[in-house]
């Protein structure tokens, strides 16, 4: 017999077996379910806070491009030195 | 839960921990997407396979070379418990997501579809996963000379 068959055969009688029952103590459950953190995100406003992070950064980058290019006020006057120079 | 350990201590607490996630789930339940029961059994399959990780990150599996056939023999093996209690030991020499599959697969004789939907996951994704599962156990079984040993007890003549 090939390995998977004797493993198939085996499962076959495993399968047989009737699995012991539980109680369950449903005053524990309901304890331990109160005390879970209560804090936790639904997936709506994970997607929300991470949209709002992401638009913050893209904010921040475009603001801090902006000043370094456009608002340098020395960077005319050696442009000019630069064409002034013989 | 019964699946996920032979240990009744360890079945009782999953058992309870399926509760409360069944409890804390209960506000995301959709009774016309799927019955009450196949949303249970998802649940009851991702605790158990959660607590199979957690398990393997805290101790190394056991190796099958303490495993002693011999001694297992001496058991009744016409019995069908001692025959999950052999296959048992064996998927647990496979990695969470392959022990969870072909567990599905042999003790709840679950199609590829149906042990999809108890998993979570994509029915391509479990059909590779069985694919390499039952290589890898076909290995184990190879390496450890142990095909005469399960022909037997699946016969109950060891």
């Amino acid at each position: 017999m090939e390995p998977l068959e004797a493993v198939e055969a085996l499962a076959r009688r495993a399968r047989a077996e009737t699995p012991p029952g539980t109680n369950v103590n449903i005053g524990a459950v309901l304890r331990t379910a109160r005390a879970e953190p209560q804090w936790r995100l639904t997936p709506l406003a994970w997607s929300a806070a991470v949209s709002a992070l992401a638009a913050c950064a893209i904010l921040s980058l475009a603001l801090h491009s902006n000043k370094s290019t456009t608002t340098d006020p020395i960077a005319p006057l050696f442009n000019a030195a630069e064409v002034q120079m013989p | 839960m019964w699946r996920f350990t032979r240990d009744r201590g360890t079945q009782a607490e999953l058992v309870h921990e399926v509760f409360v996630q069944v409890y804390l789930s209960l506000p995301r339940f959709r009774p016309h997407r799927a019955p009450f029961e196949h949303w249970l059994f998802r649940i009851a399959t991702r605790v158990g396979y959660q607590f199979w990780k957690s398990q393997a990150r805290r101790q190394r599996m056991q190796p099958l070379g303490e495993f002693d056939p011999a001694a297992a023999s001496a058991t009744d093996q016409t019995n069908p418990a001692a025959a999950a209690e052999t296959l048992h030991r064996l998927l647990a020499q496979l990695p969470s997501a392959d022990r969870l599959v072909l567990t599905l697969m042999y003790f709840e004789d679950c199609s590829m579809k149906k042990i999809a939907r108890r998993a979570g996951w994509n029915e391509t994704l479990v059909k590779m996963r069985a694919y390499r599962a039952r290589k890898r156990l076909k290995r184990i079984i190879e390496q450890n000379q142990m095909t005469e040993y399960l022909t037997g007890i699946s016969h109950g003549t060891t």
